[in-house]
């Protein structure tokens, strides 16, 4: 590179370089620290995904959460058929027998023709022919008319259930949908309470001081000493048994207390800064300076705390549900399908992993984005 | 709450812990076993005093801490318990029962023939208010008189004529009399405790019973935990030393415990279980005298119209409902009286009564027209009504499939609520429901076990139906010597019960459930009496 002399005109090249980059927004920033931790960014999809499946999932499926087909109760994800004259045929859960086609989807259910308990074998007839289910063994086993084992076995994916069917006929897959609706659902709500409720409140009593902030704060050491459950059980009595309603009601009575706190905190601190009193020696009045220069400073903590709050009450829902205080029948909820798999966690297993699984994921991903929100957020954090 | 909690913990720690479990089976050198049955039943029962309640829940109690003046043996024959020994007058209205020898309370104080007219008296009394005061009032002289207020209870047919002679003067002949004193309802109290004190019973420490096992300890939700009753008449020949009653409502837990050796024995086998435990040795399926039905709300809005409750009874696909959401062998019932007892004829009672219409499969079309029959055409103008059922997961499971039956059979949209079983009970008592969870098991094998449950003013069930002619007709066929004419006229009665459709009738059970090969000498009876007195645990 030629070297330019003190009066030179400069290339282009060197006078571009030389010209400022435009400095980070405070957003831009944070979309920055954001997206470099792997975490967050999966979990950030996650929720994109889950928001996503919820939302249109029931649009898009002609199923029903609450249909039942009892003649294809509790039907595994994997079908292991026996091949009979080549047909495939499902040993069920309950001793029957159920044709499946070569795609891997359930058909019609053989009748029964005879029971031997003496024998321990049902009797069935297919295409003319007897066979036997012996459930002297487990798992039973089919027989043909002479007593030979058919072993001639293919395992099909269960294509009429992709996650199979629970003890009441009724599709997981769809019932899974809907009981993240519900999770959802309950996220938005805690969100918006304590959005609302929570950063006023705390707002107010930070910015009031003295007196009104020791009421005030008494009042939500009041609230929060009475665990979330039991005001659940008391709304519940209250409404009659209002189901999901009361879970409802119970979140946004009392669950804006956590972020009160932390925006009083931040409130206190803030208000003591010389920009405040820069701002109120110039006239500004009580809501400007609230809005323009508190909130704003303190939208970090906010935005993280909100954040936070959601798996717990994600979790609080579930577990409601599970102990059946939530949703009630038929509805789905991630917490009533593991209690309704409860039941039949031996022989059914898949039924409980999968509700279980999809309560992990939820709460790993909403964890993952309030991690990373908060490190984002958090200038000590930053490495 | 903490139950289930509970109950979760457990489940994972199980779960957990599957693989490093040891089988049960210490080196037992040739000796004996430790004579101590580990039992899991369903729920705690809502009162601890035999005369006052009817809750099932409380049979494992009283059939083992309790005897009445006869007892089932491992055979299902009644047997002489307390009383050594009776007789029966020829006009069949007095029984004369003279107590064993030195029959004595567990806690050492002598038990006499004035207990029991005690407790029987209690039964009558209006103001005690016994669950199961029909059970008395309909068989002793006297008896609806004295309840009804209008004589005092000692002109009832009740007397102790000394010590150790009970005299019993009944209404009228009543060939299942003695049966009626095997229940727990006609076991005796302790007179001395329970006049001083009416919620005796509550005082666990010195609660007091007769039977071959005493109440050691009781804990809410956990336990009912009875040691052998040395004061006990053949307390020689009771071999079990230790008997606990774990509480235990999920009955997973229970079967997981169970296979870790923690339980030696457990009621109601999951039914998603059952199919793979049926073949077993250990697994039991004990016939029951039992009807599971719903009730049905005859006050409620759209439910008065009698076609209407026909219409749901008929939209049931018992069946399906049995075989496949509750994976069972239960049998379809189609009365009100289930199978089990034989006429006078020689017929079952049931088969001899009819179907009333109603068939094992669902009758959408019968179904469809008694409702528009009944101005419901339309039928989204046909009332939301709530399934009721109290936590158990049968009985949800049983509210889940028929709320869809209905659904897809008849296009009826209904909402499913729950309750514990003691808030669900005061609702039925106060008809605060519209379509809820029932079952009865006959505590005597004879139909007016159930019958008489909707009978009367103040029936246990509340449906709202009332028919002083089934009153009269029931009361009648008490009176009635000539079998066939009581039978009939009990037959009557159900008609006028059944043609009504009060219930829902569903299917009658079989009790499932786990014994270890090692006790012997155990029978669990149609009527639900637990025959635990002669059990032996062998070594294993």
């Amino acid at each position: 590179m030629e070297t330019n002399g003190l009066w030179d005109k400069i290339s282009p090249q060197l006078r571009q370089a030389e010209k400022l980059a435009g400095s980070a927004t405070y957003f831009g920033e944070m979309v920055y620290q954001f997206s470099r931790r792997k975490t967050a960014a999966a979990g950030l999809v996650a929720v994109i995904i889950l928001v996503l499946i919820s939302a249109l999932g029931p649009v898009i499926s002609d199923r029903q959460y609450d249909y039942q087909n009892l003649a294809h109760v509790n039907t595994p994800l994997m079908l292991d058929t026996v091949e009979i004259d080549g047909q495939y045929y499902y040993i069920t859960s309950n001793m029957k027998v159920t044709q499946v086609s070569p795609e891997g989807e359930l058909l019609n259910t053989l009748e029964r023709v005879g029971d031997d308990s003496v024998q321990k074998r049902f009797s069935f007839e297919i295409s003319g022919n007897v066979y036997y289910l012996n459930y002297k063994y487990n798992p039973p086993r089919l027989e043909s008319g002479d007593g030979t084992v058919l072993s001639k076995s293919r395992l099909f994916f269960n294509k009429t259930y992709p996650l199979g069917s629970d003890s009441l006929g009724r599709d997981i897959f769809i019932r899974l949908i809907y009981g993240m609706r519900i999770s959802l659902t309950v996220a938005f709500i805690a969100t918006l309470v304590n959005l609302l409720i929570g950063v006023l409140y705390g707002c107010a009593a930070g910015y009031a001081g003295g007196g009104a902030d020791m009421v005030m704060m008494r009042v939500v050491d009041m609230i929060s000493s009475i665990p979330l459950t039991l005001y659940v059980i008391l709304i519940m009595v209250l409404f009659n048994n209002g189901g999901f309603i009361s879970i409802v009601l119970a979140l946004g009575f009392v669950y804006w207390v956590d972020m009160a706190r932390v925006v009083r905190g931040q409130i206190l601190s803030l208000k003591q800064q010389d920009f405040i009193l820069a701002a109120k020696t110039m006239g500004s009045g009580s809501g400007y300076i609230l809005r323009r220069h508190l909130i704003a400073n303190a939208v970090g903590p906010i935005i993280v705390t909100a954040t936070m709050q959601i798996p717990a009450a994600i979790f609080t829902e579930a577990f409601m549900s599970f102990i059946g205080l939530g949703v009630t029948a038929p509805m789905a909820s991630l917490g009533t399908m593991c209690s309704d798999a409860l039941e039949g966690l031996r022989s059914a297993p898949y039924q409980l992993a999968i509700p279980a699984a999809a309560i992990c994921v939820i709460m790993f991903a909403f964890n993952f984005v309030g991690d990373g929100l908060r490190d984002a957020f958090d200038p000590h954090m930053r490495k | 709450m903490m139950k289930k909690v509970a109950a979760i913990l457990t489940a994972a720690l199980l779960m957990a812990g599957c693989s490093a479990v040891q089988p049960s089976a210490d080196a037992q050198t040739g000796g004996t076993a430790e004579q101590k049955l580990t039992f899991a039943v369903l729920d705690d029962p809502d009162s601890l005093d035999p005369n006052y309640t009817a809750n099932t829940f409380a049979g494992p109690l009283f059939f083992t801490a309790f005897e009445g003046l006869v007892k089932y043996d491992t055979g299902n024959n009644l047997v002489p318990g307390q009383a050594e020994k009776w007789t029966l007058s020829d006009d069949g209205l007095v029984y004369t029962f003279y107590l064993r020898d030195g029959l004595k309370w567990s806690d050492g104080t002598a038990l006499t023939a004035g207990d029991f007219e005690f407790a029987w008296k209690r039964l009558l009394d209006p103001g005690y208010a016994s669950q199961n005061s029909h059970l008395a009032y309909a068989y002793i002289k006297n008896g609806k008189a004295v309840f009804d207020g209008e004589m005092t209870p000692d002109q009832a047919g009740i007397k102790a004529l000394d010590d150790k002679t009970l005299e019993v003067t009944l209404e009228a002949p009543c060939s299942f009399f003695m049966s009626l004193l095997a229940t727990w309802t006609y076991m005796p109290v302790n007179k001395a405790k329970a006049e001083n004190n009416p919620d005796w019973s509550r005082d666990i420490a010195n609660y007091v019973s007769n039977g071959p096992y005493k109440l050691s300890d009781y804990r809410l939700g956990e336990g009912i935990y009875l040691v052998k009753n040395e004061n006990y008449w053949n307390s020689a020949n009771v071999k079990l030393e230790t008997l606990s009653f774990k509480i235990m409502q999920d009955t997973s837990t229970a079967l997981a415990a169970y296979e870790r050796g923690e339980l030696d024995g457990m009621l109601r086998v999951p039914s998603s279980d059952v199919p793979q435990y049926r073949a077993r040795e250990d697994f039991h399926s004990m016939p029951q005298f039992g009807n599971t039905y719903w009730l049905v709300n005859t006050t409620s809005p759209g439910l008065t119209d009698p076609r209407v409750r026909k219409a749901l009874a008929l939209a049931v696909d018992r069946t399906s409902l049995i075989e496949d959401a509750l994976q069972a062998t239960y049998d379809p019932v189609l009365g009100h009286v289930p199978k089990g007892y034989i006429q006078s004829d020689g017929k079952d009672y049931r088969e001899a009564g009819g179907n009333y219409g109603l068939k094992p499969n669902a009758d959408i079309e019968e179904a469809k027209r008694l409702l528009a029959e009944a101005g419901y055409e339309d039928l989204s103008t046909f009332p939301r009504l709530r399934l009721g059922y109290y936590t158990n997961d049968t009985a949800k499971k049983v509210a889940e499939t028929l709320q869809q039956m209905y659904k897809q059979n008849l296009g009826i949209e209904m909402d499913i609520v729950s309750a514990e079983w003691s808030v669900f009970y005061d609702q039925v008592v106060q008809l605060d429901y519209d379509i809820c969870a029932m079952g009865d098991l006959g505590t005597y094998l004879h139909p007016m076990a159930f019958l008489s449950t909707f009978a009367g003013d103040a029936p246990p069930l509340e449906t709202g139906w009332r028919n002083p002619e089934y009153d009269r007709l029931l009361e009648e066929s008490l009176k009635q010597t000539d079998p066939s004419v009581s039978d009939s006229m009990m037959h009557q009665a159900e008609d006028l019960f059944m043609n009504d459709f009060p219930i829902i009738p569903l299917y009658s059970g079989t009790q499932s459930m786990m014994m270890a090969t090692y006790v012997e000498n155990w029978y669990y009876s149609p009527v639900g009496a637990f025959v635990f007195d002669q059990i032996e645990i062998l070594p294993h």
